[in-house]
């Protein structure tokens, strides 16, 4: 399949690609903390299951106690037993 | 960390709770409309989360969009704190005049602590500090450490090591004395060695001078032992010049030590009848405030307490020391020692005596000491036989030549 040009550029600059395509960056630490950026919102949340949109798919991460320690525009901060993260 | 936690009290935040609508959009809606959102957990019907106070005010358009009910849980921080406590300004001004008494005393020295010293008392120093006007009291800003401790040092030759610095609202003097003891004579001034006690010489090690004594020789109390003055003869032996040094030598004497001692068998015995009374007082600025101190309340009594300077934190003095004084009954009863343990006392006395003499080099060779318990008083009376190092530098006489000369 071929890419599209603004795809390929960024790959010629070696520009990472949560900065070229904002695609959802994930930091987890250990299985009780969560970091995600690039996101654009919730779609839902409870204390098993947090569904996030991300630009080009949906990030859904559950677990058990799930709070979420901060939530801004720019990144979501999540605590709690993480026992599955799935891309869809 | 921490300044984020007093950022956050500053600032002031609220815990609220989320019910009813749709919650998701109304999350999204905080997120853009940067209200930062944290410990946001599912709860009773509907969420909880929290957020500084200014963003709370913009939560009323964005709950409305999503037909969300918000309810305050929790205020806290300085905002709701001060708007509780509007109506006590005596109160917030009570608190802002003790803050600042507090920082008006840091601004003087309260304590002195001295360290390190063993010969140079502790008055001492402090007489010279309070001439320098160092003292409780004194500005902290009028302290010139470094110069302190220079100036101590030219006061007291015997300090080989001063360090004067002010920690809080004390002032902490760390010294160091010279180990050895400084020679009365110093080792190049010609001198002589007399002896300074009576006694037989049993052994004789001479490093400098002419000795005039031998191994067996008695000699008395300031009897000459070793001379400073040594002859410079030439080939027919007659003595051209003398040449002078400090006398120097290891002379050991057998002598014997003298040792009496006497007391009464019948003695004092305090018996505390379990009364006692405490008492309490304040020491402000050199000035006592007792509280019901209770002394001379017994006919016989012991006063036991222990003055405490209070401070704030761990360098922090104040000018205030408080004692609880506690003030215990006796009554004297006179009981008479037995046989045995008047006898045990004057062994353990001897005992006593005889370890000082061999911590101070004295080896004992006989103890002819005798214990007699008479009727009313236990006596030990006898004398020890002890080799023990003898021998202190004397100014020294210099012979006349041209004037021996003229004699002859």
């Amino acid at each position: 399949m071929k890419r599209p040009v603004y795809q390929r550029v960024a790959s010629a600059m070696e520009i990472p690609a949560d900065l070229s395509e904002r695609a959802a960056l994930v930091e987890l630490t250990g299985q009780s903390a969560l970091r995600v950026e690039n996101y654009l919102g919730i779609l839902a949340y409870t204390s098993d299951r947090l569904l996030l949109q991300c630009k080009n798919c949906r990030l859904e991460i559950t677990g058990q106690h799930l709070v979420i320690d901060s939530y801004a525009r720019e990144e979501l901060k999540l605590r709690g037993r993480i026992e599955h993260i799935h891309y869809f | 960390m921490l300044s984020g936690k007093l950022r956050l009290m500053r600032k002031g935040y609220v815990r609220i709770r989320i019910c009813g609508g749709s919650y998701e959009r109304f999350f999204n809606l905080c997120a853009n409309h940067r209200i930062l959102l944290w410990d946001l957990a599912p709860a009773e019907k509907g969420y909880e989360a929290d957020l500084y106070l200014d963003d709370f005010f913009k939560l009323k358009p964005l709950a409305g969009k999503c037909r969300t009910r918000i309810r305050v849980c929790r205020k806290t921080g300085l905002p709701f704190f001060l708007n509780r406590h509007r109506k006590r300004k005596v109160f917030a001004l009570g608190l802002l005049l003790c803050g600042f008494f507090i920082f008006f005393l840091s601004c003087f020295v309260w304590r002195i602590s001295v360290d390190g010293n063993v010969r140079i008392s502790r008055q001492v120093l402090m007489e010279y500090l309070a001439g320098q006007n160092v003292g409780y009291g004194t500005w902290k800003n009028s302290v010139d450490c470094k110069q302190l401790a220079a100036d101590l040092r030219d006061h007291f030759p015997v300090l080989t090591w001063v360090s004067v610095r002010l920690q809080g609202t004390c002032l902490s003097v760390q010294v160091q004395e010279e180990i050895a003891a400084q020679e009365e004579t110093p080792a190049d001034i010609a001198c002589d060695l007399v002896a300074d006690a009576d006694g037989i010489i049993v052994n004789m090690i001479t490093r400098q001078g002419l000795p005039v004594v031998e191994n067996g020789d008695v000699v008395s109390a300031g009897d000459l032992l070793v001379k400073g003055e040594m002859p410079v003869t030439d080939d027919s032996g007659a003595v051209v010049s003398y040449r002078y040094a400090a006398a120097d030598a290891d002379v050991y004497i057998r002598t014997s030590i003298p040792y009496e001692d006497r007391f009464p068998l019948a003695h004092e015995v305090p018996e505390y009848t379990g009364r006692h009374h405490y008492g309490f007082y304040v020491n402000l600025l050199g000035r006592c405030f007792g509280l019901d101190l209770g002394l001379g309340r017994f006919e016989e009594e012991d006063v036991l307490g222990k003055e405490r300077q209070l401070r704030l934190f761990a360098d922090f003095y104040l000018p205030v020391s408080a004692a609880l004084l506690e003030t215990r009954e006796y009554v004297t009863t006179v009981e008479t020692y037995t046989r045995e343990e008047a006898m045990g006392i004057a062994e353990r006395k001897l005992r006593k005596f005889l370890a000082e003499k061999e911590e101070k080099g004295v080896q004992i060779f006989e103890n002819n000491v005798k214990i007699d318990v008479t009727a009313d008083s236990c006596r030990a009376a006898g004398t020890l036989t002890a080799v023990q190092k003898t021998g202190r530098r004397a100014d020294l006489q210099k012979t006349d030549l041209s004037q021996e000369g003229t004699n002859e």
